[in-house]
């Protein structure tokens, strides 16, 4: 079998090196990886996808041009923002973060229950371990809207049901991380405390949790984050909070009162996101 | 071969206690881990207070001894008896309890990094405590607290009892390790290389402990190490492990160093 020649690219084998026009351009090593047949095919259909949903959604650099005299309009509608109502607007407001505040700690509570039942090394049995994934999977994949929705059945409209919805976002977000932060920490403390004798629960709690801290910290202080975001949109579906008072506002054309509720939202979902980032700095 | 090998049946050096009663007492321990054989039917006897150091090249089977002994790793046959209690068939709960009596020291300490050297000591006390206010040491008793805080003492560390065992040196980690032993009140200790992590003047310190507590206390020590002057300083009987089997078992002050060195030579 012929070895492929090893010289380097652009000499001609005695070693000295050439211009680059005389450079034999076969020589040199590919950019680019050859797609192999299912590669290409999916390239393909991934770029006629993409641009069937650009049709789908109507994108439409055109509408954008045409909307634009309007959004002028809206904003200058929108200021000054309207301080009628700042009194109402205010309320709402703190009462969404308490929405946000309460869910948050409950689905963190929660998370680390279920987080541990997710946790291989930590469950008590395998189907144990898959039931509480798939819990904590399907938490996470329904949208906090439609968990607002249904809890707006179950317990009526109001900030009930928008902090049960916050709380089940909480658990399928927090679960999962938690159960993977119990996953990665050192299994020496664990093993230590096993060959004394500890209970299993006692291991968990002395050993695990210590060590996972850090990183439940990190999650849960994101989490209410995303809660503090959410609950302003719960609201629309009459979860409780500034969401309705925002929905009224643009249905009602009170354009200067909406843009009042943004800035106060923007605000508080600033100031939580600061704090949060300072906790996270001096606690981490 | 190695002078001191035993010959079978012989009596081991157990007899250098007379009349005290066998805390440890193995028979034809053997485990494997897929096709390799790591301990190839050992028996051992170590009477109550006696020191004993495990010596024996990397891969003899003294780790694996020492867990099969707590079946921390389960033996494939043989059997186990600690302080009188056959372990083989013993369910979770009564190995908790025996589990309790008997301390286990690490090669690299275990320690919960986040916790206070105090909180990592009252750990200990899960062993015949399964109390939720012994997880951290606010929330311990007075008593515990108390406890935990002269354990610490006694192995030189009471004054870092509040600082977190992430920014305590090597040696001090594995002092705190021993301390949480001693909260278990431990009638057997198993340490497994104590010292292996740890610079020769740690390590000397933390050996000078053990052997403290071994003639202040009255627990039986098993250790492993790889240094053949502590083997034969801090033991009153040296084991040599080689290929899964005792090769040597004899008292410390009947060996030298270089009586020792042939259970290092390949198999």
């Amino acid at each position: 079998m012929r070895r492929p020649e090893t010289r380097p690219p652009g000499t001609a084998g005695d070693g000295v090196v050439r211009e680059p026009s005389q450079v034999d351009h076969r020589r040199l090593p590919i950019r680019f990886a050859r797609l192999g047949p299912l590669g290409y095919l999916g390239s393909v259909l991934f770029l006629a996808f993409f641009v069937s949903a650009l049709q789908g959604t109507q994108f439409s650099l055109a509408e954008i041009a045409r909307g634009a005299p309007y959004m002028v309009t809206l904003l200058s509608e929108m200021f000054p923002p309207s301080l009628e109502r700042i009194g109402a607007v205010s309320l709402a407001l703190l009462e969404t973060f308490q929405m946000a505040l309460v869910g948050t700690v409950f689905g963190v509570l929660a998370s680390l229950g279920l987080g541990v039942l997710a946790t291989r090394s930590l469950t008590p049995g395998v189907l144990v371990h898959q039931c509480s994934r798939m819990l904590i999977a399907l938490f996470r994949t329904v949208p906090d809207l439609i968990w607002a929705l249904i809890f707006v059945v179950l317990v009526g409209l109001g900030p009930f049901a928008g902090t049960l919805a916050i709380m089940i976002d909480t658990i399928g977000f927090c679960g999962r991380f938690f159960a993977e932060a119990m996953e990665e920490v050192d299994k020496g403390p664990q093993e230590a405390l096993a060959a004394i004798g500890a209970s299993r629960l006692g291991v968990i709690c002395c050993a695990v949790f210590p060590a996972a801290l850090p990183s439940f910290i990190g999650t849960a202080l994101f989490s209410l984050e995303k809660a503090t975001r959410s609950s302003v949109v719960l609201g629309l579906v009459g979860a409780g909070g500034i969401g309705i008072e925002l929905k009224v506002s643009m249905d009602m054309f009170m354009y200067s009162q909406a843009s009042t509720i943004i800035i106060l939202v923007f605000a508080l979902v600033l100031l939580v996101e600061r704090l949060s980032s300072r906790l996270r700095q001096r606690i981490i | 071969m190695i002078s001191c090998v035993l010959p079978a049946g012989a009596e081991a050096p157990a007899g250098l206690f007379p009349g005290r009663p066998r805390d440890i007492a193995a028979r034809g321990l053997r485990k494997s881990f897929g096709r390799a054989e790591v301990l190839r039917g050992v028996d051992l006897d170590v009477p109550r207070g006696q020191a004993v150091a495990l010596i024996g090249s990397n891969g003899a089977g003294k780790s694996t001894l020492l867990r099969c002994l707590m079946r921390l790793v389960e033996p494939c046959a043989g059997s186990v008896r600690i302080l009188d209690r056959e372990i083989g068939g013993m369910r979770t709960r009564e190995l908790r309890s025996l589990r309790a009596q008997v301390g286990f020291v690490f090669q690299k300490h275990n320690l919960v990094p986040r916790l206070c050297a105090l909180s990592n000591v009252l750990h200990g006390a899960q062993a015949r405590e399964h109390s939720p206010r012994l997880w951290l040491q606010m929330l311990a008793t007075d008593g515990n607290r108390l406890e935990a805080l002269r354990c610490l003492e006694k192995v030189g560390l009471g004054h870092v009892a509040e600082r977190r065992v992430d920014t305590l040196s090597g040696g001090q980690s594995q002092r705190v390790a021993i301390a949480r032993a001693l909260m278990q009140r431990p009638k057997i200790i198993l340490a497994d290389e104590p010292v292996a992590s740890l610079d020769p003047q740690a390590g000397m310190e933390v050996m000078e402990i053990f052997l403290e507590l071994i003639r202040r206390e009255g627990i039986t020590l098993v250790f492993t190490c790889h240094s053949l002057e502590q083997a034969l300083r801090y033991s009153d009987r040296v084991i040599g492990l080689r290929g899964g089997v005792i090769e040597l078992d004899a008292p410390s002050a009947s060996l030298s160093e270089q009586s020792l060195r042939g259970i290092y030579a390949s198999a």
